[in-house]
């Protein structure tokens, strides 16, 4: 589902050249559930946002089932996004001005879903995050858990292949960590293919497999779980 | 979708108060301006237009040089263009005739503007009747047009044909046609027309407009060609009878204008009109409009695209959740665009509440429902264009931020360094600080015509129109009693005053072949002590002196020096008709006796007996009191009319009515714009304070004082506006100097202006920029770090 070939990603400032990713090879099929582990400033966030077309790499190949996607149009980019990737973010990044209902309905506007299926599935979501409650109310006035909840809906409404999940415990305390990390496995139990970036190894092990790194390059792989 | 933008748009509106306010404010009164403005200019441009066949219609004007254009053509031209040219279907003569005593049973009005025509003068004009035939009202020569309006005064509900109303005292006419304008503009707003009383058969004397009508296709060029070309070889004709030669270079060129121009185009032309309007103040008003609302537009611009540091989240998540570029712009659009609206709905209460003010301010009395339903529609046109306008790059820039950086805010400090947003505030500043130093001129202009030594002292004098001729006789006789009027200094009476029209007339000096043309003021010889004139060489006309009441004259300064006189006093001139020569006597001072928007020309002074005015100079501190006594004594001189009366200096004053209310839309305009960069500058500050909260704390823990960082915050402002000011002192002098171009006298362009008006613009935008600041320099380390 997502291939690398020597993806490259070099940020440069006036005076200074960061690598951020070095050759970085890899591939995870459909249905995983990878987990990416490092340091900080290793380059565990910036494949992600490679990964996840919201940045261009500055070389190497990226294949996204089977289309070299790393050097499409913005617009290309935004297509494949909306109809095949969720994201799920540490800071939960929900949009203010909208309610609970509004912002996990965002993604199917941008998809053209009609209003009463954008209903029907809203609805769907938030009776089985157990949030339906809070529908009209305003992100900052929910708790971290039931804020990282509505991410998480937001990601999967649009029924993508794949969820790239930056740090989504980081924010939480254990109780709704865990109470997350139980919807992703669930999730990947259904087929979503996930990437999840994290600091903890508690978490990383939910998942099938565990990448490393270090210094922008892959280090090991590590298979926690066999994939069925 | 779009209910999803309208949504946001409205929250983001409630959370964010302080910079709605500031933002629907600006655009709400840079609107405000340009629907000012806009109704003003479309109801200058509105005038004529609705007149039945207005494209066939021209009026008669005479060019000289093309530079001096006259509306006076003679009398017999009508006549010949209806007679000798196909192409015109009809042509007809109108004179505005001053101001008329109307009088029924026991009302007496003045009519202020009354005009005689040719009995065909409405076959060639069609205004609308109300009741008559515009064939035949004027066949009778008494019969007599007024307007609606003076028909309800004098009528009420009354049916005015055929009724009799008297003129001046005198004449009785009866009522053969209402002219009903509804509401609508022209610049024939007479309200009585009669027939003309008299005829010249002169073609070398001028004396009324011709309006003329041609057929459709017909060529104007050829028409005005072949009459240039007739007429002036009739002058020709005529002078050569008289001895006289015309240059060819002193003939004029014989031009039409159309009718609907009329209004506009006639600032230079000399000719009387009410509520005359001026074409190159309809430009400048228009670009004030356009640059008022311009300013609001790059307050919307600056203040979007600094609070868009604050949108990165969302930004980021509508394009990671799959939003395309076009649908943030949409989104962005929709927003600059419902508060234009807002800014909209604010800007008509606006219009309505200073409509009045403005309504002063330009000498009209514009209604907003004279605007109807295409009003609205064009105002919401204007609301969406301007929403448009100000949310294009805002919506370009923010939408363009790539996902990965806003998401990690790192925009902050990638791009220009808000150069755009510099550039947009000097523009706002400079705009601004041009508008205020060009009305400081213009005051300064009117100030230094109305404190300019005139050469003659119109303080104090007393001016009435007479109307009779016999009046003269009647002054002249009484004289004694009105000088015996304790706090009366001298009485005079003469055909024209300073400040009004005065006529030029064609003399021969004794020993030359060319005709001159200098203006001529027949007086009585008390006029240059009433006057306080300055008699350099001779003497004034002398009551003792009988040649002196017929044709003895005096000259004016300019006079000796243009026509070259050697010798003036002694020198034999006399006017073309007359048969036999006349001396001048005197040589008086020149005196301003036109505006100072005009140079002095050669002036002379006759004892004629055509005189229309009496003037009065009185010295005293009981002013009441000696008028009353003037107005019982002018009871037994006219006992006819009640006593009308101005003063001569307030006349003098009014002749730059003008300037001043083109100087009060300019002020106005000025501190309007003013006041959107100073809420512009007050939101920037706010965002600049915002953004570098967690750096004012650092310094604050490191030992910086608040005055530090007031000068911190406020100094890159305060530098932009120093900048603003440099561009706009050489684009202001340019425009002055253009500007001052319109006058003969002018006032000097004085450098010191220019930095007391920047000196006061960077206060007050320093108070602005101070007040965030002094907030932020005030606030505790801790707060602002943990903010952070």
């Amino acid at each position: 589902m997502i291939k690398t070939v020597d993806l490259a990603k070099v940020y440069q400032t006036d005076e200074v050249e960061t690598t951020a990713l070095n050759q970085v090879n890899i591939e995870i099929k459909e249905g995983e559930f990878v987990s990416v582990m490092g340091p900080s400033g290793c380059g565990k966030s910036t494949l992600l946002n490679v990964l996840g077309m919201i940045d261009n790499p500055s070389g190497g190949e990226y294949f996204f089932n089977g289309e070299e996607v790393g050097h499409l149009s913005e617009r290309k980019r935004s297509n494949i996004r909306k109809h095949n990737l969720g994201f799920v973010f540490q800071s939960f990044n929900l949009i203010d001005e909208l309610t609970v209902f509004e912002n996990i309905e965002l993604p199917m506007l941008y998809t053209k879903v009609p209003a009463s299926d954008r209903k029907k599935r809203v609805e769907e979501l938030l009776e089985g995050m157990n949030i339906m409650h809070r529908r009209n109310h305003f992100p900052q006035q929910l708790s971290g858990g039931q804020q990282q909840r509505v991410a998480v809906a937001r990601a999967i409404v649009n029924r993508p292949k794949v969820i790239l999940a930056d740090e989504p415990t980081g924010n939480l305390d254990s109780a709704n960590g865990d109470e997350v990390m139980k919807l992703l496995t669930e999730l990947n139990a259904s087929g979503t293919t996930i990437l999840m970036v994290t600091h903890s190894q508690y978490c990383a092990e939910f998942g099938n497999r565990i990448i490393r790194m270090l210094d922008g390059q892959v280090v090991t792989e590590n298979v926690v779980k066999q994939y069925l | 979708m779009w209910l999803n933008y309208l949504k946001i748009a409205f929250r983001r509106l409630a959370n964010n108060r302080i910079v709605s306010v500031l933002n629907s404010l600006a655009l709400a009164v840079g609107l405000t301006v340009a629907l000012l403005i806009g109704i003003f200019i479309t109801h200058e441009l509105q005038y004529d237009r609705w007149v039945p066949d207005h494209e066939q219609v021209f009026r008669v004007y005479r060019v000289w040089n093309q530079t001096s254009n006259v509306v006076w053509t003679p009398s017999p031209l009508a006549e010949k263009l209806r007679s000798d040219y196909p192409e015109v279907i009809s042509a007809s003569g109108l004179s505005p005739s001053g101001e008329k005593l109307v009088e029924l049973a026991d009302k007496q009005i003045f009519v202020e503007h009354t005009a005689a025509v040719d009995s065909t003068f409405f076959q060639v004009v069609s205004l609308p009747f109300a009741a008559g035939d515009p064939e035949t009202a004027l066949s009778d020569p008494k019969g007599m047009i007024i307007s609606t309006k003076l028909a309800e005064i004098i009528f009420g509900e009354e049916d005015p044909l055929g009724q009799t109303i008297r003129l001046d005292g005198t004449d009785d006419y009866f009522i053969t046609g209402i002219i009903s304008l509804e509401g609508r503009n022209s610049h024939l707003a007479f309200d009585l027309y009669r027939r003309f009383e008299w005829y010249s058969p002169y073609w070398s004397g001028n004396n009324r407009a011709t309006y003329v009508k041609v057929n459709q296709n017909s060529s104007v060029e050829g028409l005005e060609g072949k009459v240039t070309t007739d007429v002036n070889k009739l002058v020709q004709q005529e002078l050569a009878g008289m001895n006289l030669n015309v240059n060819a270079e002193d003939q004029a060129e014989w031009r039409l204008q159309p009718f609907a121009k009329i209004h506009l185009h006639s600032s230079e032309y000399s000719w009387i009109q009410s509520k005359k309007g001026n074409i190159e103040h309809l430009y400048i008003f228009g670009l004030i409009a356009v640059l008022v609302l311009l300013v609001a537009i790059f307050n919307y611009v600056n203040l979007a695209t600094a609070q868009a540091t604050q949108r990165g989240r969302e930004i980021g998540v509508r394009k990671v959740t799959g939003a395309m570029r076009s649908q943030l712009v949409s989104q962005f659009l929709t927003e600059s665009i419902l508060i234009a609206l807002v800014a909209g709905v604010i800007a008509i209460v606006l219009t309505v509440l200073l409509l009045p003010v403005f309504n002063e301010v330009v000498d009209r009395t514009l209604t907003l429902q004279e605007y109807g339903l295409l009003g609205v529609i064009g105002m919401v046109l204007l609301t969406i264009i301007t929403g448009l306008l100000a949310g294009t790059y805002p919506a370009l820039v923010i939408s363009g931020y790539r996902p990965v950086e806003v998401m990690q805010k790192k925009f902050f400090h990638a791009g220009d360094k808000g150069l755009f947003r510099k550039v947009l505030v000097t523009s706002q500043f400079a705009i601004t600080i041009t508008l205020l130093l060009f009305m400081a001129f213009i005051y300064k202009q009117i100030h230094f015509m109305n404190s300019q030594d005139l050469g003659f002292d119109p303080e104090q004098i007393i001016t009435v129109p007479l109307n009779f001729s016999t009046t003269n006789y009647s002054i002249q006789n009484r004289k004694n009693d009105l000088l015996a009027i304790p706090g009366v200094e001298a009485a005079s009476v003469s055909s024209r005053l300073p400040g009004k029209l005065i006529p030029d007339w064609t003399i021969r000096i004794m020993g030359r072949e060319e005709g001159y043309n200098p203006y001529v003021i027949f007086t009585d010889p008390d006029f240059a002590e009433v006057m306080d004139l300055n008699v350099k060489e001779g003497r004034y006309l002398d009551e003792e002196i009988a040649a002196d009441s017929v044709n003895n004259f005096v000259v004016n300064e300019t006079l000796v020096r243009e026509f070259q006189l050697d010798d003036p006093i002694g020198a034999e001139i006399k006017f073309t008709s007359d048969t036999v020569w006349g001396r001048i006597v005197g040589v008086v001072e020149d005196f301003n006796f036109h505006s100072l928007t005009r140079p002095i020309r050669p002036l002379v002074m006759g004892g004629g007996e055509r005189k229309w005015f009496a003037s009065v100079r009185l010295n005293t501190a009981e002013l009441d009191q000696v008028l009353a006594s003037i107005q019982t004594l002018w009871q037994e001189i006219e006992p006819t009319h009640p006593m009308r009366f101005e003063f001569l200096d307030e006349e003098f004053a009014a002749l730059y009515e003008e300037q001043s209310r083109f100087g009060n839309t300019v002020l106005y305009s000025g501190l309007l714009t003013l006041l959107i960069a100073l809420l512009g500058l007050f939101g920037l500050t706010m965002f600049s304070v915002q953004r570098r909260v967690k750096e004012i704390g650092i310094r604050k823990i490191l030992g910086a004082s608040v005055s530090s960082i007031v000068k911190l915050i406020s100094l890159e402002f305060i530098l932009l506006i120093i900048v603003a000011f440099l561009i706009a002192v050489p684009v202001s002098f340019y425009i002055v100097r253009k500007w001052l171009e319109n006058f003969a006298y002018q006032t000097d362009v004085s450098w010191w202006l220019f930095p007391v008006i920047g000196l006061v613009i960077i206060i007050i935008a320093m108070i602005t920029a101070s007040v965030q600041s002094l907030r932020a320099a005030n606030l505790r380390p801790a707060t602002t770090l943990r903010t952070e």
